[in-house]
């Protein structure tokens, strides 16, 4: 080994003394042969213009010549020939770059890949949880069924929620369709439920389609508002953690009665919005398209002129990950668009990326978004 | 030729060190992109690849034993991952033929090829920025001469003159290229 080490610096010492004595011949040949100079100039435009296909007959002719003149002249040639083949593929130095940068994202790409697959093991568990929920109602309608007899039923609560990222539906023991959105749940007495009223309990949010029963109304109660309705179809949004109630009437028509403010109930039309805020106790209502408030229980979510905040917060609940924000202001930038939850995260922040000039990576399980260059 | 000297790169990686696998991306992607280009025939495509395969060696840094040189694991995972593609693409018949041929050609003349590529693609994007856009032109837009002196407001004069710097240019990095081949023959025949 060591030998070899020894020939090729040895080797290389020679080339720079040979390159260095052809300096100084070339210096020698500047000072008095600039004429030959001018000549190898024109030699290589020739040669450049025949191997790209621009040379006059008599150019080339002339190119023949010098060729033929000299075995070292036939070598370049061929060199600049093989230059010219060998430069049918070209990746410039931006998109080098470029590309360099794209791993990044690539990367997150495929770690986020490794967790979906990992978290695809709980969903299993979630699955289980929630086809275990009409079990639950078999054994509920199966009470009601005895509950008609005057037998007195000590309470039997039930919880049905959604997880994190998913929408969960189902059908209550009086028929009636809820669809119950990511991080929400609904609850109820199945003791009491359908004898003569059907009351339930949301924490979050959730898509009601009622069947029709005037005797039995149907109340949703959560802390800051109560919806009274016979039949129809309305969302209600109340997360706990949330100061704001509202509601968005699909079809029929509901009651509101709200627990502060005024006890005067509030009857709703239909694609009207009320937004009720329990801090300053008042009530907003609004005309609106029901179908962007609804929408997310087919796994898709409408924004219309939302803020980056707006979508931050419904992407912060769905993914359940946190959110960085970098400068603050960005979050005034205004969207519109349509997200599905089928979605994974990546997909949601190449959306944005590519509507906006808003870039994102994602670091320590959190992601931050920055202004892209 | 930014030949990645240090023996000792993988054993950086596998520790996680971000500056060496920026490295060794930078001396070994595009030579593999052309690499691949002589498999899947679109460079597009080839990029895309190439870059998976980076992706994969930092994910799996950890779990990947390199057991001749970093250089050769690369081009060998390229070289299957075309294969694979190509075997998904396309007809079974049709491409189990074309694989054969493609496996046949010897691995080391493809990336001798590939180094010979990389070399030029270097030499191009050195070249002065009027006398690259002039070569561009010419060479990938297929433009004529007058052409190009009409597209840039030059004269023709001028582009006769940058096309002949930037051949000169080229081919000057082809005899560096040829120079280390020698030397390497020499070096291994006196072991």
């Amino acid at each position: 080994m060591k030998l070899g080490v020894f020939v090729i610096s040895w080797l290389k010492f020679l080339a720079t003394k040979t390159q260095s004595l052809k300096g100084a011949q070339r210096n020698i040949l500047l000072q008095y042969k600039s004429k030959k100079l001018n000549e190898n100039n024109h030699i290589d435009i020739l040669i450049g213009k025949s191997v790209s296909g621009n040379a006059t007959p008599e150019e080339i002719k002339e190119l023949e010549q010098w060729k033929l003149s000299a075995e070292e002249n036939q070598l370049l040639f061929k060199k600049s020939k093989k230059a010219w083949e060998k430069s049918d593929k070209y990746i410039s130095e931006t998109t080098l770059q470029k590309d360099k940068s794209k791993l990044e994202s690539e990367y997150n790409r495929s770690l986020s890949d490794r967790v979906r697959k990992m978290s695809r093991q709980s969903f299993i568990y979630k699955i289980a949880a929630i086809l275990a929920f009409p079990v639950a109602l078999a054994i509920g309608w199966y009470l009601f069924g005895e509950s008609e007899k005057p037998v007195q039923l000590a309470e039997q609560l039930y919880e049905i929620s959604s997880p994190k990222g998913h929408v969960s539906k189902v059908k209550l023991p009086d028929g009636t369709e809820v669809w119950i959105n990511t991080n929400s749940s609904i609850g109820y007495d199945a003791s009491s439920f359908n004898t003569n009223n059907r009351e339930i309990q949301l924490k979050g949010e959730a898509y009601f389609e009622v069947t029709s029963s005037v005797e039995k109304p149907f109340t949703v109660v959560t802390p800051h508002a109560n919806v009274k309705v016979t039949g129809t179809a309305f969302n209600v949004k109340a997360y706990p953690a949330s100061l704001l109630f509202e509601t968005v009437l699909a079809e029929g028509k509901i009651e509101l009665q709200l627990k502060s403010g005024t006890t005067e109930s509030i009857h709703v039309e239909p694609n009207q919005r009320v937004i009720f805020n329990s801090i300053n106790k008042k009530f907003d209502v609004q005309q609106v398209e029901s179908e962007m408030f609804t929408a997310w229980r087919n796994g898709e979510i409408i924004f219309k002129d939302a803020t980056l905040n707006d979508l931050i917060k419904e992407l912060e609940r769905i993914y359940d990950i946190q959110f960085h924000l970098k400068p603050a202001t960005l979050g005034e930038l205004r969207f519109r668009g349509m997200f599905s939850y089928n979605n994974n995260l990546i997909e949601a922040l190449e959306k944005i990326k590519k509507s906006s000039q808003v870039d994102y990576y994602i670091e320590n399980k959190e992601v931050w978004l920055k202004k892209s260059n | 030729m930014t030949e990645i000297t240090d023996p000792n790169i993988f054993q950086h990686i596998r520790k996680g060190d971000e500056a060496a696998f920026s490295r060794l991306f930078d001396g070994y992607y595009a030579a593999l992109c052309f690499f691949a280009v002589k498999y899947l025939g679109d460079l597009d495509l080839s990029r895309s690849l190439v870059q998976q395969v980076f992706v994969d060696l930092w994910v799996k840094r950890e779990k990947t034993e390199v057991i001749s040189s970093v250089k050769s694991y690369l081009y060998r995972s390229v070289k299957n991952r075309c294969i694979d593609h190509l075997r998904k693409e396309k007809n079974t018949s049709e491409i189990s033929e074309s694989v054969e041929n493609l496996n046949q050609m010897p691995f080391r003349d493809l990336v001798e090829e590939a180094e010979l590529n990389d070399l030029i693609n270097k030499s191009i994007n050195q070249l002065p920025e009027k006398c690259r856009e002039v070569f561009l032109l010419c060479r990938f837009e297929g433009l004529k001469y007058a052409e190009i002196a009409q597209k840039l407001n030059i004269s023709v004069k001028t582009v006769e003159m940058q096309m002949g710097i930037a051949l000169k240019k080229l081919r000057e990095s082809l005899s560096d290229y040829q120079m280390i081949n020698l030397l390497v023959f020499i070096y291994s025949k006196k072991i």
